[in-house]
């Protein structure tokens, strides 16, 4: 369960002025919901996702997540908690582009001791739930947008978090990769994990596995 | 200039060390100014940037550990080498003792080894622990094994600059010799006298880890490294050597002995390391089979040629 | 501690961006060539004198008045072989000649071909000629370097030395020294002993110095003190002091050549600090990512010092075996001239290839240590950036 209490994020722009991006928040989600936070460009949804991804501190409030604090973890937790907890789709693709897909679902997984048979068997689970198994061993910068998409579900699916992110998941893609990815969401949502996503496509305004609808205004939730 | 500083081997050393100096002190002032600034359970920003500090302090402090464990070894070597320049020392035990400073400094640099080690697992737990419950403890830790680095490196440069290749030094032979010493109560021990104490003493560290009392550890361990230095030197050096007037804890790390020396030494740094960490640290398990088996290979390596010896020859030397 | 799979991963991440270490990696080799080169050339010098200095008989007697070495009656030999443990005594007659045309200095050895001698090299040198041949008239073997200034100035078969006597010699040239002899002197000229009395001007009966061996180590102090307490006005060089005295002399010259190149090594560290401040927007984006995902900063940092310790042992490795091939394939141009001096008639031999654990060692401290120590401080400022101001 994700309990936010109180969040606000604000920022000192270079006039030294201070921007505020997140105002007092106070959200609640359950485990296995499924969410989606709608609102225009720079009305902080990426800064929220970002807060509950750790990685980035909120400026006040707390973020409870299964009934730790994670504020108050220091660095080193809170990048354990990342790596065990999280799965983030990032709104631009953060990958490796020189490596191959199945080499990039490597990076969540190496710094844990685990048996290379182990390794092998999540990176196969994730790529097929990612439904880019057939292009495992291509390396990144030859795909299109739909398949860099697909591998960074992958790669946020591989370690088997409990909760996935999703920053503008459909921004870049066409209509028929947007439906398979919502495919692939309907499947993550059946699976019972929390699922955050990000957008202001109106794609996911009538979908059926939304259980919340949250429209975000200037750094509030209405 | 002087002959010794000329040579490659200390000129080496002395710029690694230099350099060894130059990041701690980086290290140190990080950390400083981490002490400085840190309060405990704060969440503002600037405890998050200190924290990331630390990471600069724990990096360096590990691969400093890293160079110097690899500095010792090659510390020993360059002693047996100066001692082709230095007139009267056979082996580096003569290099060292031709001055005032040489036992300490090596002394130092196993203590710093030590030091470092033992932070090395006060830092684990520390990041183990959310909250980081010894964050301040293992800075100030730092800065500690920091001046001890300190004196060690003024020590050494003060080793090498009164070493001199003009005066003859005596070695081996003549500073170990039992009367040279007589002060010292364990050297008027007999031979099997030394021997009985030692393995009595090891029986004592079980016997501690077994019951798993770390005050009778702390003593035992203190007082075993203690005779064992002196029982390798002067019983079962002598089997390493073959040779009964032999008393050298220096010769045996050469090639001739396959660098038996290296073994025996490591193995008992290792063992009182295990024994010294179980006692420091309430958090640290107390984990007897470790303990005895250390001591226990330290007690095979020192013992293998003392019965090879007596295996082959039928006698004692 | 890192384990199998990060340092797979850590393998995979240098390869596949490889370009990016390329430029530092080639510095580094030609900095650990220029090292090695140094080092390898250092001692295999040494080695050389070891071997010759090995050699060498014990002790070196001299008669020795007012501060002057003067020459040593040839009857001291019996008086020495007198005395208990000592052994192959013998006496050698020796000096400079000066040749004018060229402005250089040869050595002249007298060989007494009916005596035991003290040396290997020497006894080797005459079992590799024809004595009887040699002895038929007034001959020399001389070594490359007097042959090729002879050949420059015509004298084809012999040369005429002018003795102090103002009388004039001439003495043919044999041969060539071997190459197998293993005497790498240069400027040196073997003759018949009492050829070479004539030719430096030493009296009948006497010689320039008397050496011998001593059968049992442990007995040099005795038999110096019986030497001395024989005849006061001597001097006795010792082989151990000889020793001594080269390798003072060599770590002198060695030592100074390391603070010059200190030098060097500290201009290229601070240009690699510089470099690795310096962070692309490639890394930048590659650490985040790493960040992302769930990175610990330490984990970044262990991953960047793997990076670039390997990288800095492809250099060395690299570097060493350029190294060995420049120094000992090559006879290292250039860098032996600073080193010998061009003009060093005496060492225009070939390198002695001699590699040991122990320079590689050192060379290893001396390379890898700063290196390592001088990424530090830019890979944490690296690694410690927030992924989100890198991610926006
Ligand atoms: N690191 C930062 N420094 C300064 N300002 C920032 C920073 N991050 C975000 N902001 C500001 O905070 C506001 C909210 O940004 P955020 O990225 O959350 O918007 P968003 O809703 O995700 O918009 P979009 O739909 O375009 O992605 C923006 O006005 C942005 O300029
Ligand atoms: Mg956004």
């Amino acid at each position: 369960m994700i309990v936010m209490k109180n969040v606000s994020k604000s920022f000192t722009h270079a006039s030294q002025e201070m921007f505020h991006a997140l105002h007092n928040i106070t959200l609640l989600i359950e485990d296995g919901q499924c969410v989606v936070l709608s609102g225009i460009s720079g009305s902080g949804k990426s800064t929220l996702l970002s807060i509950v991804g750790a990685i980035m501190r909120p400026t006040s409030g707390s973020v409870e997540i299964d009934g730790n604090n994670i504020v108050s973890f220091s660095d080193y937790h809170l990048s354990h908690y990342r790596n065990k907890t999280i799965g983030y789709v990032t709104q631009s693709f953060h990958l490796f582009e020189s490596l191959s897909v199945r080499d990039n679902l490597l990076a969540p997984l190496v710094i844990n001791d685990l048996s290379s048979s182990k390794i092998e068997n999540m990176i196969e689970s994730a790529l097929k739930q990612a439904n880019i198994l057939h292009k495992a061993n291509k390396k990144v910068f030859t795909l299109s947008g739909g398949e860099k998409q697909r591998c960074l579900i992958a790669r946020a699916l591989v370690n088997d978090p409990s909760i996935i992110l999703c920053d503008e998941p459909t921004a870049s893609l066409d209509k028929k990769n947007s439906l398979e990815f919502i495919e692939i969401i309907r499947t993550l949502h059946k699976l019972g994990k929390t699922i955050i996503i990000a957008t202001h496509d109106p794609l996911f305004e009538e979908l059926d596995c939304v259980d919340r609808f949250y429209k975000m205004n200037e750094g509030t939730i209405e | 200039m002087s002959d010794i500083l000329l040579s490659l081997e200390v000129s080496v050393l002395l710029f690694s060390q230099f350099v060894l100096f130059f990041i701690l002190s980086v290290a140190c002032l990080y950390a400083l100014k981490i002490l400085f600034h840190y309060k405990k359970g704060a969440t503002t920003a600037l405890q998050y940037t200190l924290e990331k500090h630390s990471y600069l302090v724990i990096v360096i402090i590990q691969v400093v550990l890293l160079i110097k464990i690899l500095l010792v070894p090659f510390f020993t070597y360059t002693l047996n080498e100066l001692s082709t320049i230095v007139p009267g020392a056979m082996c580096g035990a003569g290099v060292l003792n031709s001055n005032d400073y040489g036992e300490m400094t090596l002394f130092l640099k196993l203590i710093v080894i030590m030091l470092a080690l033992l932070w090395m697992v006060l830092n684990k737990q520390d990041q183990k622990v959310p909250r980081s419950p010894y964050f301040t403890y293992k800075l100030w830790f730092f800065l500690f094994i920091y001046v001890m680095f300190l004196i060690e490196l003024f020590l050494e440069v003060k080793f090498f600059t009164t070493l001199s290749t003009a005066e003859p030094v005596s070695c081996c032979s003549s500073i170990y010799t039992q009367n040279n010493e007589s002060k010292n109560i364990l050297l008027s021990l007999s031979f099997f006298q030394l021997l009985g104490v030692f393995y009595l003493v090891y029986i004592g560290i079980v016997v501690s880890a077994l019951v798993k009392n770390k005050v009778l550890l702390l003593i035992s361990s203190i007082l075993f490294v203690y005779i064992a230095y002196y029982t390798v030197i002067y019983d079962f050096g002598i089997y390493i050597y073959e040779l009964p007037t032999h008393k050298c804890p220096f010769c045996m790390l050469q090639s001739d002995y396959y660098y038996v020396g290296y073994f025996i030494f490591s193995s008992l740094f290792i063992a009182t390391f295990y024994a010294f960490a179980t006692v420091v640290y309430p958090f640290v398990k107390f984990d007897y089979k470790r303990i005895i088996f250390w001591y226990s290979i330290f007690i095979f390596f020192t013992s293998l040629p003392f019965v090879i010896y007596i295996v082959k020859n039928g006698t004692l030397l | 501690m890192p384990n199998k799979n990060f340092i797979h991963f850590l393998l995979l991440l240098l390869v596949t961006y490889r370009n990016k270490h390329i430029s530092i990696f080639i510095i580094s080799t030609v900095v650990v060539a220029l090292l090695a080169s140094l080092f390898f050339i250092s001692t295999s010098i040494k080695k050389e004198i070891d071997l010759t200095l090995d050699a060498q008989a014990d002790f070196v007697v001299q008669r020795y008045e007012a501060g002057k070495a003067l020459s040593t009656p040839e009857s001291w030999i019996d008086e020495f072989t007198q005395i208990n443990g000592v052994e192959n005594v013998s006496a050698r007659v020796y000096g400079v000649h000066f040749f004018e045309p060229a402005e250089e200095y040869f050595l002249i050895v007298g060989i007494d071909f009916f005596d035991e001698h003290t040396t290997q090299a020497l006894q080797k040198l005459i079992n590799s000629i024809d004595v009887d041949k040699f002895l038929s008239k007034k001959n020399m073997i001389i070594g490359e370097g007097v042959k090729e200034l002879l050949d420059y100035y015509h004298y084809f078969d012999y040369y005429i030395f002018r003795p102090p006597d103002r009388g004039k010699e001439k003495v043919y040239i044999y041969d060539v020294l071997p190459k197998e002899t293993q005497i790498i002197s240069n400027d040196i000229i073997f003759m018949d002993i009492d050829e070479a009395r004539k030719v430096l001007g030493v009296e009948d009966g006497y010689v320039t110095d008397i050496v011998l061996n001593i059968a049992n180590p442990l007995e040099v102090q005795t038999i110096k003190r019986k030497l001395i307490i024989s005849h006061f006005n001597m001097r006795i060089i010792e082989k151990s002091a000889m020793k001594r005295y080269y390798a003072n002399l060599f770590n002198y010259k060695g030592g100074i050549f390391l603070i010059f190149y200190i030098v060097i090594l500290m201009t290229f560290f601070l240009i690699l600090y510089q470099r690795y401040s310096m962070i692309s927007h490639v890394d930048a984006k590659e650490i985040a990512i790493l960040r992302l995902v769930g990175w610990r900063i330490n984990e970044v940092i262990w991953l960047k010092v793997g990076e670039n310790f390997l990288v800095a042992l492809f250099a060395y490795l690299l570097g060493v075996i350029l190294a060995y091939v420049f120094v000992f394939y090559l006879n290292a141009p250039l860098l032996r001239d600073i080193f010998l001096g061009s003009q060093n008639l005496a060492h225009s031999a070939g390198f002695i290839a001699n590699i040991n654990m122990e320079v590689l060692g050192l060379i290893f401290l001396l390379f890898v240590i700063p290196f390592i120590v001088a990424i530090l401080v830019p890979v944490w400022r690296v690694a410690m950036k927030e992924p989100v101001e890198v991610m926006r």
